[in-house]
């Protein structure tokens, strides 16, 4: 094939860096067959040599090979639609959007806040009326305030000689 | 038959025909290339199955308004470089077996007045391992691969004075290797005449 080729002449060798893909192509043919050429292309830059090393075939068993490996890889993970990951922020924004209007808007149960204002301004409102009692225990400068609702009791235990 | 560019559209949208005939029609360069930058067949089919998996995985991303070779070549040429960063160089303490494995085809050897091909890439994989990884990248995608210097700078993302820098270095290096180590290769004196 190289021989049917034409050989290169100097105006060729010279502007070889700005030929077409395929008047290069040709002229690589030529070239890789052609050491009279090929010793006045190198000429000047030796390392042009290289360029004979274009489009050198890859073994077709390693192609198909590596056509199988690459679908391997990609089955287990199907690639993730992008609109998926977007709908899954969105979601999430949405719920976060909901929970926090919701617990922005809650209000909490008045007896609660009622409780809470009697422990720093007791004398306001009577302890028995919001159902707590504020209770001494004997000898002791602690004062425990018992906020029993239903089956839950809890109790707020005052004392300044508690070290936490 | 599906032109390249329905072929990328297609298996952006999770087409796995229009992906696996994508990969047909784009290994061999990927591979090709990514072995001319880490000398080594095997690295090279490792570098292009994760350069397909990346591909498979971000495909959607392409942008259609750029040219699609530019954007492979771009994704191989860093997950070669990365590579061989990472591994180190290799071709020095190995060179390329002469043998089926090798890309240079055995109908082109032997033949008289022909270059023997299949040591001038024993020679690329053993003299290119002495350069930087960018260096080398540059010196494939431009002479060996043809592109212009203007797609080499697009390609790896930097200057094209960036490029013809790292092609003067890679050059001059490969030159006096060659010159030092493979006189056979680079015959002075040639006849273009006759």
């Amino acid at each position: 094939m190289s021989r049917m080729t034409r050989h290169l002449d100097r105006e060729l060798i010279e502007g070889f860096e700005s030929i077409s893909d395929a008047a290069r192509e040709t002229a690589l043919v030529h070239l890789r067959g052609c050491a009279g050429c090929r010793a006045a292309w190198i000429a000047d830059e030796p390392s042009r040599v290289f360029a004979l090393l274009s489009r050198a075939p890859v073994p077709e068993q390693r192609l198909e090979l590596l056509s199988q490996r690459v679908a391997a890889a990609v089955a287990p993970r199907e690639r993730t639609p992008r609109w998926y990951g977007a709908a899954s922020i969105a979601a999430s924004l949405l719920l976060a959007a909901v929970l926090g209007a919701v617990l922005w808007s809650h209000e909490l149960p008045q007896q609660s806040i009622a409780r809470i204002e009697e422990i720093g301004s007791p004398g306001r409102m009577p302890l028995e009326d919001i159902g707590a009692r504020l209770v001494a225990l004997p000898g002791e400068e602690s004062r425990v305030l018992d906020l029993t609702i239903g089956e839950t009791q809890v109790l707020l235990i005052f004392d300044e000689s508690i070290e936490l | 038959m599906r032109d390249e560019l329905q072929l990328i559209r297609d298996a952006s949208t999770g087409d796995r025909a229009a992906f696996d005939e994508l990969v047909r029609l784009k290994r061999e360069r990927v591979v090709r290339t990514a072995f001319q930058v880490t000398g080594d067949l095997d690295d090279a089919m490792d570098v292009a199955q994760g350069v397909f998996v990346k591909l498979w995985q971000g495909l959607d991303r392409y942008d259609t308004g750029r040219r699609f070779d530019t954007w492979l070549y771009r994704v191989t040429v860093n997950a070669a470089i990365d590579f061989i960063r990472t591994r180190g160089p290799k071709g020095m303490m190995q060179p390329l077996p002469d043998d089926p494995s090798s890309l240079v085809a055995v109908e082109d050897r032997g033949i008289e007045d022909s270059l023997d091909l299949g040591a001038l890439q024993q020679a690329f994989t053993r003299l290119a391992a002495g350069l930087a990884p960018k260096q080398r990248a540059a010196f494939v995608l431009r002479e060996i691969e043809g592109l212009e210097t203007a797609e080499v700078a697009r390609v790896m993302g930097v200057a094209e004075s960036t490029v013809r820098n790292h092609l003067f270095q890679a050059r001059k290096t490969l030159k006096a290797a060659l010159l030092r180590d493979y006189p056979d290769l680079v015959p002075r004196g040639g006849d273009s005449s006759s």
